[in-house]
């Protein structure tokens, strides 16, 4: 029996949805059935905290009496962008300080939504409408009008796993690999991972509401290098293909779930949390939910080589990389998540809770995104 | 009998004397070297000494006289939990296996008495949660 989100909203409305995080609806669907579980679960929600690079926030500071027209603007000894209107700008994760070793705009996004005040200076050309020529102020996340974040390119799906099989460390956006493969990487959620519950996109689309950084956000575009041609192995990727561009208010946001990184030898990067419901219409979208960790499967690859195309080395499922040990031509790589399955739980808990009580209800996305996608590469010309 | 951690400095000492040698003779220690490093500004020792308290307080008091800086490790390295996102950077970097992941909560545990303090968790860590203290 079908059902529509309109009638998953009323149900929502009334206190009578039926929801469960992907990973409780696994057992739910093993004890009675695809068919039965579709009839019973409305909502299945997932989650993601992790290291999402390309991610940053638009803000809009207030004019200055006399106003000024930033050109250069720097927030805590970050640059932030200076091509927009006279107070706007976007500050990206990954702007490091030049002053603070290991500070970037994530830590920016991060200090504010934490309710830090944050130090403000700009410089302008001086114009006969905007008469100033620099500033110094500062600011809170209160204090501006407009802060929300707007991420290119968030919960990737799917993700390789990195390991290293040269003499030396090698330092990367996979964390600290250590010499001849006596360590593995991998980031991904697994069975809680947003778009591994919904791999093909039939329920998350444009204008799909999501739970992000605490906040209400939005899916606001397929995210940048969408890839819609990626190999799958049981009905998913086996490496990174779908992203979403995601938008969100800063001012609902949580800094738990808002965190700035530092990742050693790579740069800045913002850990944010998402969440994203995906309502139970029919029995084919409870199938995709209950995907487990036993079924996901991701690439190894070998991150000594410095091509953007390096050759599969293995493949292993989720179960097997959280296990801590895996298994390579006899010999045992330990391993270590990047991405937290503890915050992931929390966040499907937590959207859970606020469809539970009536706080979100979901949303009929406005368009849906691409069939296909393919990532082209960057030619050298020179 | 006792479990005690310690980091041992030489810095003019004379490298060929055994002092670990001594411990065991002299003071009936059962020494576990965890980690040793000798370079140009001298050495370092990290171990685990096993023994009576009194015999250990007496193998360490030896040691200084005879010119060995002996620090004890005790909650050498400290987790800031507040900071922690419980991501698991750590985990598979750690020669000694300090740390860990809790399979149900998928928390991520530190047991310092493991720690050895080689530092390699300050680099993976990437939102500097740990900090060694000596």
């Amino acid at each position: 029996m079908a059902k529509t989100i309109e009638q998953i909203n009323e149900k929502i409305r009334s206190g009578k949805a039926v929801v469960y995080t992907a990973e409780e609806v696994i057992d739910l669907v093993r004890e009675k059935g695809v068919e039965k579980a579709a009839e019973e679960v409305d909502v299945v929600t997932t989650g993601t905290f992790g290291a999402m690079c390309s991610s940053g926030a638009f803000m809009n500071f207030g004019h200055s009496d006399p106003p000024i027209r930033m050109v250069n603007i720097r927030v805590n000894g970050v640059e932030a962008y200076g091509g927009l209107a006279a107070v706007d700008t976007y500050v990206g994760a990954t702007a490091e300080s030049q002053t603070i070793k290991g500070y970037g705009g994530a830590h920016v996004i991060a200090d504010l939504v934490a309710g830090k005040r944050i130090e403000l200076e700009a410089w302008g050309p001086g114009t006969d409408c905007y008469v100033r020529k620099s500033i110094k102020s500062s600011f809170t996340l209160d204090e501006l009008n407009e802060a929300y974040l707007f991420n290119p390119r968030n919960i990737y799906q799917n993700y390789g796993v990195a390991t290293n099989t040269s003499d030396r460390t090698l330092h990367t956006y996979m964390g600290k690999l250590l010499p001849r493969m006596k360590n593995a990487t991998y980031s991904s959620a697994g069975q809680l991972s947003p778009l591994l519950n919904d791999p093909h996109l039939e329920t998350i689309g444009a204008g799909t509401r999501i739970f992000l950084g605490g906040g209400i956000g939005y899916v606001a575009w397929n995210g940048t290098q969408f890839n819609t041609t990626k190999p799958e192995r049981n009905g998913v990727p086996v490496s990174g293909a779908r992203t979403l561009a995601l938008i969100g208010d800063m001012k609902q946001m949580d800094g738990k779930y808002v965190r700035g990184l530092d990742i050693y030898g790579y740069g800045t990067s913002l850990a944010i949390g998402v969440g994203v419901p995906i309502p139970v219409l029919n029995k084919d979208i409870m199938r995709n939910c209950a995907i487990t960790d036993d079924d996901i499967y991701a690439n190894m690859m070998d991150y000594s080589i410095t091509s953007s195309n390096r050759p599969v080395m293995k493949q292993y499922s989720y179960a097997e990389l959280k296990r801590g040990v895996i298994e390579y031509e006899g010999h045992g790589i330990r391993t270590s998540p990047l991405s937290s399955y503890r915050n992931a739980r929390a966040i499907a808990n937590e959207l859970k809770d606020w469809i539970e009580k009536k706080e979100f209800e979901l949303t009929v996305p406005s368009f849906k995104l691409p069939d296909t996608g393919v990532v082209k590469p960057l030619e050298i010309r020179e | 009998m006792v479990d005690r951690k310690y980091k041992f400095i030489f810095n003019d000492h004379d490298m060929q004397e055994s002092i670990t040698y001594a411990l065991v003779t002299k003071f009936d220690l059962e020494p576990n070297i965890l980690r040793a490093e000798i370079d140009d500004n001298g050495g370092m020792m990290i171990v685990r000494l096993r023994g009576s308290e009194e015999n250990i307080d007496n193998g360490i008091d030896y040691l200084k006289q005879i010119g060995t800086d002996a620090i004890q490790l005790n909650k050498h390295i400290v987790r800031d939990h507040d900071v922690c996102i419980d991501c698991g950077s750590c985990v598979s970097v750690c020669p000694a296996r300090a740390f860990s992941i809790d399979p149900d909560s998928w928390e991520i545990h530190l047991n310092f008495e493991k720690c050895i303090a080689c530092g390699s968790c300050l680099t993976a860590c990437p939102t500097h949660a740990v900090t060694l203290t000596i």
